[in-house]
């Protein structure tokens, strides 16, 4: 009976270990194996090529030469970078310009290091075959998707506004995680971020005989900063080496991720951590972030001030933010 | 009406302590508005996008009222049938143990892309996600003699499958009343998850959108209408499951 | 009109000890008899198994049972006290629903004899204790049976009301049998034409003890001191399994 009592005792340590074990929070996306300060990197979205330069520093090397133990955490909608630093669970994150001026209006107290996506990755996608758009009146009559609440709502009325387009010229379509409703038509333009899913929906589209192309809302002046490095203005202002380590250890990170002679091992360490996409497709996505984070004209990571301006305007108009928001002393 | 007033008590006093909490928590540990609104940007929220807000809550209510009502339906004829000594009711039973095993979150991308994101998804789901405990509990009940009364009628064979579901529904009247009443929240939830992952209507839907603009405030203002549309849903229930209990009770 | 058991053993499982074994009983003939015993020596058990066996019907008796039932009834019907009718509707629109057409003129009959002229209208949960055992032995009586086996159905009634009830089913049903399992003893012996005592499993063997009752009706009233003794013999058959001298 004793042996029964200890076997049961020593079985519930072990499933009240495993059960701890597995429900210690979300999923990591990987952590430097040797000593360093702890960092704690929250990233705006799930691990993909977005976070290929942060990726490519944790997987080579980057941070702990630098003297940093990172961790990377994804990101989503319930995970908001801002929030975890404030919170004190992590030290840097990424978050785009919405997120960052819209806490920033509310006080929260965070500075942007670095602007990691010079360009926003954010696009429509449709069928050129069908459609021929050349500038925003081509899209009148067409029905448009949208995710409600979302930078693509945001940039979309904000682009109506400026070229004139009605609520009654398009008809929006309500997006969700799935492409049916553009697949069968039912919406004709559908937001992607052109660098990862808009690679694998055009493949398909190509595959299925349809001619991928890209409307970007940026090509027509409506500018909204996406990916750029964040951190408190208190870790900013008492730890001004943690900060500056962590920020060119990010930049160098993606400066060698988006090096054309790195593509394979990149992609090979973005496929470590999101296996669910190959590492083919993951090279071609990295070819179109490259497009969108490097610049032939500035260096990487360096902060579109004007660009930023536009956003907080757009916000403004768009009534996201009740009032105009200083940026100036949050873009570093 | 003393229900109605007793679950809006209820509902009040764990809605002001866990806005009181976060409050505090706000002051105590010096959090900004963006992380924890303030009373003031709440309060502004409650006068801005109050009306909205209430007419999203009212159009999630009528969706659940409606899903909770096609669910009982679905349920009873599945638990009669369940309820069969036959192939057909061993079979249905087995289905419906395995079926619950689903999560509806994970069919429901099935569901939208049949029905698209409209009223017929947000019915179904918020149906299916109040189907299962009700189907489970009117199985518990219809499989479940009555010994005390049907034993008369086993005696004089007078038993049959009509009879024993009549005696066997009215016996345990107060226990169905009490999964009816369980699965009208189950039935908010549904419909509220529903809108959540598909819809461009409804309380869940503003939610979404709250969620993707970071703005707690409308989160802190849903989440009270909800309830409060909950309490008020669940007191009814509760009331006409008493009404129906003291007309069938005392004639 | 017979029943007969012949070396009746019940178990409720196979690795169980029986309930009773070798049980031995002829009913011959109409007439009121009874089932005696302590609580618990198994008289619901044997109730059962006999309306099981010739019912047709499953009355949940699934354990092993050996011996021979033997009879040429049509209908045995077993009543017990913890019966209860359905709840949605009036005791009179029940009792005329479920009384064959035939026998509606006794059922109004029974409810005024029986006292329940008052309290037809209500439902079942309002009445009394010893009410509802009054109701329930009511639709029992008025429907056709040949055997009717009523498990401690007055167990709840006044004496009074007991023995008038126990009169009239004498009176009214003098052709056919009724089994009846009480633990009054003294209404067992006044009432019965002869008592199968079932003893205590642990003090006797095997079988049941059988003890002339003294079959009394309105007009045939038993003196005391002959109810004592044959109470006495009863008595001693429950408890130690000896017949009485």
């Amino acid at each position: 009976m004793q042996f029964i009592f200890r076997i049961l005792c020593i079985f519930s340590m072990v499933n009240l270990m495993l059960l701890t074990g597995c429900s210690s929070g979300e999923k990591e996306t990987g952590t430097s194996r040797h000593q360093g300060q702890p960092v704690v990197l929250r990233l705006k979205w799930l691990v993909n090529v977005s976070a290929a330069g942060e990726i490519w520093a944790l997987k080579t090397g980057i941070f702990e030469a630098s003297g940093l133990k990172v961790e990377i955490k994804e990101g989503g909608l319930e995970h908001n970078a801002i929030k975890d630093i404030e919170l004190g669970r992590a030290q840097f994150g990424v978050a785009s310009a919405d997120q960052v001026i819209r806490a920033v209006e509310r006080g929260a107290d965070i500075v942007v290091l670095a602007q990691i996506f010079q360009k926003n990755p954010l696009k429509w996608i449709y069928d050129g075959s069908k459609l021929h758009i050349q500038r925003p009146e081509d899209l009148k009559g067409l029905s448009v998707g949208i995710t409600y609440g979302g930078n693509d709502e945001a940039i979309f009325r904000a682009l109506a506004a400026a070229y004139g387009i009605s609520k009654e010229d398009v008809r929006f379509y309500a997006v969700r995680q799935d492409y049916t409703p553009f697949w069968n038509g039912d919406a004709q333009l559908w937001p992607v971020y052109s660098n990862v899913e808009g690679i694998v929906l055009a493949k398909k589209m190509k595959e299925h005989g349809r001619m991928p192309m890209f409307f970007d809302a940026e090509d027509f002046g409506i500018h909204l900063v996406a990916n750029s490095l964040v951190t408190s203005r208190k870790i900013y202002e008492s730890r001004p080496e943690l900060v500056q380590a962590f920020t060119q250890a990010v930049l160098k990170g993606w400066e060698q991720a988006l090096d054309a002679k790195n593509g394979q091992l990149v992609a090979d360490a973005v496929h470590e951590f999101d296996g669910s996409v190959g590492v083919k497709l993951i090279q071609e996505q990295l070819a179109a972030t490259r497009a969108l984070v490097l610049s032939d004209i500035v260096p990487i990571g360096t902060i579109d001030k004007a660009a930023w301006r536009d956003s907080e305007e757009l916000l403004f108009r768009q009534g996201l933010i009740a009032r105009h928001v200083e940026l100036s002393g949050v873009l570093k | 009406m003393n229900g109605l007033l007793g679950r809006l008590f209820q509902f009040s006093a764990i809605y002001g302590c866990f806005v009181g909490l976060l409050w505090l928590a706000k002051y105590g540990m010096g959090f900004s508005d963006y992380l924890i609104p303030s009373p003031a940007e709440f309060l502004h929220v409650i006068r801005e996008d109050g009306p909205d807000y209430v007419i999203y809550s009212l159009n999630t209510l009528g969706v659940a009222v409606y899903g909770h009502i096609i669910a009982i339906l679905l349920a009873s004829l599945i638990a009669v049938i369940g309820s069969l000594k036959s192939t057909m009711g061993v079979v249905t039973r087995v289905a419906a143990y395995n079926l619950q095993a689903y999560p509806i979150v994970a069919v429901s991308p099935i569901i939208f892309i049949f029905l698209g994101d409209g009223l017929a998804s947000r019915l179904l789901i918020a149906s299916l996600i109040c189907y299962f405990p009700l189907l489970l509990s009117l199985l518990g009940i219809f499989s479940q003699p009555v010994e005390d009364v049907e034993h008369f009628f086993v005696e004089t064979g007078r038993i049959n499958h009509r009879l024993r579901l009549a005696i066997r529904l009215f016996e345990n009247l107060d226990k169905l009343l009490t999964v009816l009443t369980g699965t009208a929240t189950l039935a908010m939830v549904g419909t509220i998850v529903a809108e959540f992952l598909a819809a461009t209507a409804g309380i869940g839907h503003a939610i979404k959108i709250a969620l993707y603009q970071d703005n707690l405030a409308r989160i802190l203002l849903a989440l009270m209408l909800i309830g409060i549309c909950s309490s008020f849903y669940l007191a009814v229930i509760e009331m006409l499951g008493r009404i129906f209990s003291r007309v069938l009770q005392k004639g | 009109m017979y029943l007969r058991c012949e070396d009746l053993s019940y178990a409720y499982s196979s690795d169980s000890p029986p309930v009773f074994r070798g049980v031995n009983l002829l009913l011959n003939g109409p007439g009121f008899y009874a089932l005696f015993g302590l609580s618990g020596v198994g008289k619901s058990t044997l109730a059962r198994l006999l309306t099981n066996r010739y019912g047709g019907r499953d009355a949940g008796m699934d354990g092993a049972m050996s011996g021979k039932i033997q009879t040429d009834l049509q209908t045995i019907l077993y009543a017990h006290d913890s019966e209860r009718l359905p709840g949605w509707v009036s005791i009179e629109r029940h009792l005329y629903g479920v009384v064959p057409s035939k026998n509606h003129g006794l059922l109004k009959q029974l409810i005024r004899e029986y006292g329940m002229k008052d309290v037809v209208q209500q439902r079942f949960s309002s009445l009394s204790m010893g009410q509802k055992n009054r109701v329930n032995l009511i639709r029992y009586l008025l429907q056709d049976w040949d055997m009717l086996i009523t498990d401690e159905v007055l167990a709840n009634v006044d004496e009074p009301t007991r023995y008038t009830i126990l009169s009239s089913i004498k009176t009214l049903f003098p052709n056919r049998i009724v089994l009846y399992i009480s633990h009054n003893a003294i209404e067992v012996v006044r009432f019965s034409k002869g008592i199968f005592v079932l003893p205590q499993t642990f003090r006797v063997s095997a079988g049941l003890i059988q003890i002339q009752g003294l079959d009394q009706l309105p007009d045939a009233i038993p003196d005391e001191q002959t109810v004592q003794t044959r109470l006495y013999g009863l008595l001693k058959a429950a408890g130690t399994g000896a017949e009485a001298a």
